[in-house]
């Protein structure tokens, strides 16, 4: 059995599970209303009572968006954070925490790393299994954003084509994120560290000239202003990884008598087991190898964890807010109670009055869930909104499966529970609710 | 019984063994060998893999007919929400090492004949290039268990 199950698409898989939620309240329903066509009277009640119906539906919507919005909110981060990461196969570093280095090199979120030296990286950089190995010298800022020392083979890995301009050429060359409020041909003066350490002007009179803009990829990068990692080191005052008969021409090979250091190395080979072979190699006491990509789904197994506790309280939110507005319900049939001894009296079956008041509360409930989808969606928006705008990370939050699943349970659940008010209604004495 | 547990020192002439932690065999090394208890019809084996030897071997996989169906090895993604990856073969180079961990590489046991059990034993095969099938001893630890309880000693 489980086997089949395995062998249908994820969709049918959806598709099968948001039926099976529903349909305890389909046939719930179906029973119910089996032989009446209740619809006019019903309409009638809900317009004779909107105000009522519309805060009890607003306080089911409400709820149901607290709950769809959270999912839609971490599955939006989870895949933001995802694909941010997505260029980083493999990171060396010095022994560290790799959160710390993964936010660092990945994220570009300032730390103080020590550097790996020139025979590591030459180590690195001639494995015969190694593609790419980049240094990600970060440590300067220019008005915040973060100036990264790396190689020109490290921006084509990036992006392979720019959005405007050309890959950097000469030390005082720059090529900025689609984000970088600067164009080409800009000049820009670095500041020695990022944030409230930052010193302008310790760099002198240095510059760079912008000549090259990498397309937008909804990460911190595109924030960024890459730089060659020579020049980097030079306005440091250290060698900038080249002897003295260097041409001229940026990046590898280097020299490891002259490389002064480098806080993290992306690291990246053609064949998927040379990168695990380049992870046990590169995992020494010197060096620290580890995929980001490994490292945040370690990250979205926690928030894994705590999206389950968040659904579950939103679930229990959900279910005694619709209790809440159920009993509610259950007073407001008192309001109704001679209107419906009316009916009882021209004849109309208890039945008949069952299934008018199941439907009065089912129509809110499902009612309240449909507009507590879409305000779950918005709300979920704006919240992603403010996270990009604060992480760099561009996250996109929408509706998916689970919140459907999630709403089609508590509609189920619900409608279920509606039954109890509908029986109430059949309890009360139809001569004294006919002279009240 | 459809197990094979091993309490006994293996015997194969072609090698010898230090414990039943390491397994040595013409200057490779086969360390800590451990399964992630399971009850369910899959499984994970780790294992440490040192080659100290003048040639290159290669890892492809593993048997063991008594414990699973089938053992493949297998990459875990190295992107965030991937799937894991089949690997047909892992070249470990003369004076190089490789770890099968559990967000790395591992050996897939699928079609488990029966539960794996916390502090319970079984033998297997690597299939291990040019060695052939090399037969190590799989300690079970806890099913949410990371390392083996001796990851770091040398043996």
């Amino acid at each position: 059995m489980l086997s089949v199950w395995d062998m249908v698409s994820a969709t049918a898989q959806n598709i099968v599970l948001l039926v099976l939620l529903l349909l305890p309240g389909l046939v719930t329903g179906a029973i119910v209303l089996r032989g009446y066509a209740a619809g006019r009277l019903l309409w009638a009640l809900i317009w004779a009572h909107r105000w009522v119906s519309l805060v009890f539906a607003m306080l089911i919507a409400v709820s149901v968006a607290i709950g769809t919005g959270l999912t839609a909110q971490e599955r939006g981060l989870r895949e933001g954070s995802a694909k941010a990461a997505e260029p980083f196969d493999l990171i060396v570093s010095a022994p560290g925490n790799e959160i710390t280095v993964m936010f660092a090199a990945v994220y570009l979120q300032p730390t103080d790393m020590p550097l790996l030296d020139g025979p590591t990286y030459q180590a690195i950089a001639d494995h015969p299994r190694v593609t790419l190995a980049a240094p990600i010298a970060f440590g300067d800022s220019y008005k915040g954003a973060p100036v990264v020392g790396t190689t020109p083979q490290f921006v084509t890995h990036l992006a392979a084509d720019l959005a405007a301009g050309r890959m950097f050429a000469t030390p005082e060359e720059a090529v900025i994120g689609a984000d970088v409020p600067l164009q080409v041909g800009d000049d820009f003066s670095p500041a020695h560290n990022i944030g409230e350490a930052a010193e302008e002007g310790a760099h002198g009179d240095f510059a760079y000239t912008v000549v090259g803009k990498l397309p937008a990829n909804g990460s911190p990068w595109d924030k960024a202003l890459l730089v060659p990692v020579e020049s980097v080191w030079e306005i440091h005052g250290l060698a900038n990884g080249h002897t003295a008969d260097w041409d001229g021409t940026l990046g590898p090979p280097f020299d490891p008598a002259f490389f002064p250091g480098t806080p993290a190395i992306l690291v990246r080979a053609e064949a998927l087991w040379a990168n695990y072979a380049l992870r046990s190699e590169f995992s020494t006491e010197r060096t620290m190898a580890f995929f980001p990509g490994a490292v945040l789904a370690r990250l979205h197994g926690l928030m894994g964890d705590v999206r389950e506790v968040m659904s579950g309280l939103a679930i229990l939110t959900q279910v005694l807010v619709a209790a809440s507005s159920l009993a509610a319900l259950t007073l407001l049939t008192r309001l109704l109670s001679r209107r419906f001894a009316v009916l009882r009296a021209i004849g109309a079956p208890r039945r008949f009055i069952f299934a008018l008041t199941w439907s009065y509360a089912s129509l809110l409930i499902v009612a309240g869930a449909a507009v507590g989808l879409i305000l779950g969606l918005l709300t979920s928006r704006v919240i992603s909104a403010v996270i990009s705008a604060r992480t760099d990370i561009l996250v996109q939050a929408g509706l998916g499966w689970p919140e459907f699943h999630l709403v089609a349970g508590f509609v189920s659940v619900t409608v279920i529970l509606a039954l109890l008010p509908a029986a109430l209604t059949l309890r009360r004495p139809v001569v004294s609710d006919l002279r009240s | 019984m459809r197990y094979t547990f091993a309490f006994i020192l293996l015997t194969t002439p072609v090698f010898a063994e230090d414990s039943d932690h390491l397994v040595k065999i013409d200057g490779v090394e086969i360390l800590h060998a451990w399964a992630q208890a399971s009850d369910g019809p899959k499984a994970r084996v780790f294992v440490e893999i040192e080659n100290d030897s003048d040639t290159p071997i290669i890892l492809r996989g593993g048997d063991a007919p008594d414990v699973a169906a089938s053992i493949a090895l297998m990459g875990a993604s190295i992107k965030a929400g991937g799937d894991p990856q089949p690997i047909d073969e892992m070249p470990i180079a003369p004076g190089s090492h490789i770890d099968l961990v559990p967000d790395g590489l591992y050996l897939a046991l699928d079609g488990l004949k029966a539960p794996l059990t916390k502090g319970e034993e079984f033998e297997m095969h690597l299939i291990l290039e040019p060695h052939g099938e090399v037969e190590i001893h799989v300690e079970i630890e806890a099913a949410d268990a990371t390392a083996h309880s001796h990851a770091g000693h040398s043996h």
